[in-house]
């Protein structure tokens, strides 16, 4: 059994699952920061991310998001490398210019691998795998 | 867990504060650098720390928050 856990970050009275996420690159690890959305189905990072890690956007596979106000929104999926705490995997994610949102999303896709809990009490988030 | 990562969860809203809009590298207790984006962000930090010590967070605005929550 494997189990990480961050604490919430908090703004004013609102407190946010915004954790660290380590992506390689082509010859190193970057950590970046992400908030875990259970609303997202894909894992999606602001293109400039892409920019940062040497990947070339439009080689992905072209996927299109939904969002708030029911428009589409176009992003680009590149299998890379990720570490959520001392795990590393393969995984796709996906990379767009018009995410539109304050943040990075951690979505479903990486939820696939855990049992994830939203323990709002306790103020974190917690990751487990066999 | 890094220093860098206890530090921005306890102090995000000051983050959003002071730097909404803007991508940070942290590394320990302190924004090394500022930029509007994260490769420029890096590049700078770099000059100051190891990779593996720059934590890069994209900060929301306090409207972007609204939204978002």
């Amino acid at each position: 059994m494997y189990t990480v856990e961050f604490n919430y970050a908090r703004h004013r009275i609102r407190y946010v699952p915004l954790i660290p996420v380590g992506l390689k690159s082509k010859d190193e690890w970057v950590e970046v920061w992400a908030y875990v959305d259970s609303g997202a189905f894909y894992t999606i990072f602001d293109d400039k991310v892409a920019e940062l890690l040497g990947i070339e956007l439009y080689k992905g596979r072209k996927m299109l998001a939904v969002v708030g106000d029911g428009s589409f929104i176009p992003f680009y999926l590149h299998k890379l490398q990720i570490r959520l705490g001392e795990d590393e995997f393969a995984m796709e994610v996906g990379f767009s210019s018009k995410l539109g949102v304050g943040f990075n999303l951690l979505g479903m896709n990486l939820f696939d691998r855990y049992k994830v809990t939203f323990d709002n009490k306790a103020k974190k988030v917690i990751f487990e795998r066999e | 867990m890094k220093r860098s990562q206890k530090w921005i969860t306890e102090n995000f809203e000051a983050l959003v504060t002071r730097y909404g809009g803007k991508y940070i590298a942290v590394v320990g207790e302190e924004v090394v650098a500022v930029a509007l984006t994260p490769k420029e962000a890096m590049e700078k930090a770099k000059r100051v720390a190891k990779a593996e010590d720059i934590s890069l967070l994209k900060v929301p605005s306090e409207e972007e928050l609204i939204c978002i929550l």
